[in-house]
């Protein structure tokens, strides 16, 4: 079964303008104090529950993104550029480790918050997405 | 494991494009040129209904129908316009060409509320980037020939935004195939 999780990382790795902005910093947990300057700017996606699709072979799953930024002005730039990629996503084919993914849509659920990484004392922007996922591998 | 099952399920919003009646219709992956108007950006769903349900005869012989006709068919399409321009505006009540424009001081752009006894009629697409079942491909509905109806209520308020509720009613086109006069859908497959 194609990862959800994967997919939304490695289609945010793929976006030019975040990857430029972010050094390619995009992963599931941070890794600030572990090869990520302190502060700096960076995005870390979990999953954050969400409802289940009963009837068809795609995950759809509420997401918790951290827009992480040297200052709350330059996390908003990460969370910028995070809107930026959600407004062109449409129906987006997707390489992951398991094939390729259809990630049908990537959209926010709600406004942005800011709030410091209490172990490593960066500013964030937080926001939760929504993410449909098929589970099919599209191949080729 | 390779599919295309996930492509079958469609998603994402689609983009209204006006025209004058017999106005070619651009090929399906290409964007619309020409006397082609886009109407500015919508709020919420689009929906296309085909309207048209059956009529069912019975005879003495059993209860359960034995015949079903279809006495009207309708092709209906329903989107909320949040691009208020007097363009866009005059074309969901009539007409561009009844904007009044003046130089001023101050210029002005006047609209007129009457929108007349016979509508204006447009062709109309609603295309999708990704309205293709068969990959990721766009596709397009086209009416030849369609009208707007509706009673649009703009309201205006501190926390909301003003809408224009839209809906596009196809006529026949007796001028086209006889398959596409109430319109077709298109969409590219490679």
């Amino acid at each position: 079964m194609i990862d959800t999780l994967e997919t939304v990382i490695q289609y945010l790795k793929s976006d030019a303008d975040l990857n430029l902005l972010t050094g390619g910093r995009v992963a599931a947990l941070h890794k600030f104090g572990d090869g990520w300057p302190i502060p700096s700017k960076a995005v870390r996606v979990r999953y954050d529950g969400g409802t289940p699709d009963l009837d068809v072979q795609a995950q759809r799953a509420r997401l918790e993104i951290s827009c992480f930024g040297e200052t709350q002005l330059d996390a908003s730039k990460v969370y910028g550029a995070l809107v930026n990629v959600s407004r062109n996503t449409l129906r987006k084919r997707v390489q992951t480790n398991q094939g390729f993914a259809l990630l049908y849509w990537l959209l926010p659920l709600s406004g942005p918050s800011f709030l410091q990484d209490v172990d490593a004392g960066v500013d964030l922007t937080l926001v939760f997405f929504e993410a449909h996922v098929s589970e099919l591998d599209l191949g080729g | 494991m390779a599919s295309s099952i996930p492509f079958e399920q469609l998603t994402g919003p689609l983009v209204v494009w006006l025209a004058p009646v017999g106005e070619a219709v651009p090929v399906v992956n290409v964007t619309p040129a020409g006397n082609w108007y886009q109407l500015g950006p919508t709020d919420g769903e689009h929906s296309i209904q085909h309207v048209g349900r059956l009529t069912y005869f019975r005879d003495n012989d059993s209860r359960g129908p034995v015949k079903a006709v279809r006495p009207d068919e309708d092709v209906i399409i329903r989107f909320n316009l949040v691009a208020l321009t007097l363009e866009d505006y005059a074309r969901v009540l009539d007409d561009a060409a009844n904007i009044v424009s003046a130089g001023g001081p101050p210029a002005t752009k006047k609209l007129p509320h009457i929108r007349g006894a016979t509508p204006n009629e447009y062709a109309v697409l609603f295309k999708g980037d990704a309205l293709s079942p068969y990959g990721n491909f766009p596709g397009q509905y086209v009416l030849p020939r369609a009208v707007f109806d509706d009673e649009p209520q703009p309201t205006y308020g501190r926390d909301q935004r003003a809408m224009l509720a839209c809906e596009v009613h196809a006529l026949v086109d007796q001028v086209v195939a006889a398959a596409d006069k109430l319109g077709f859908l298109i969409v590219q497959t490679s």
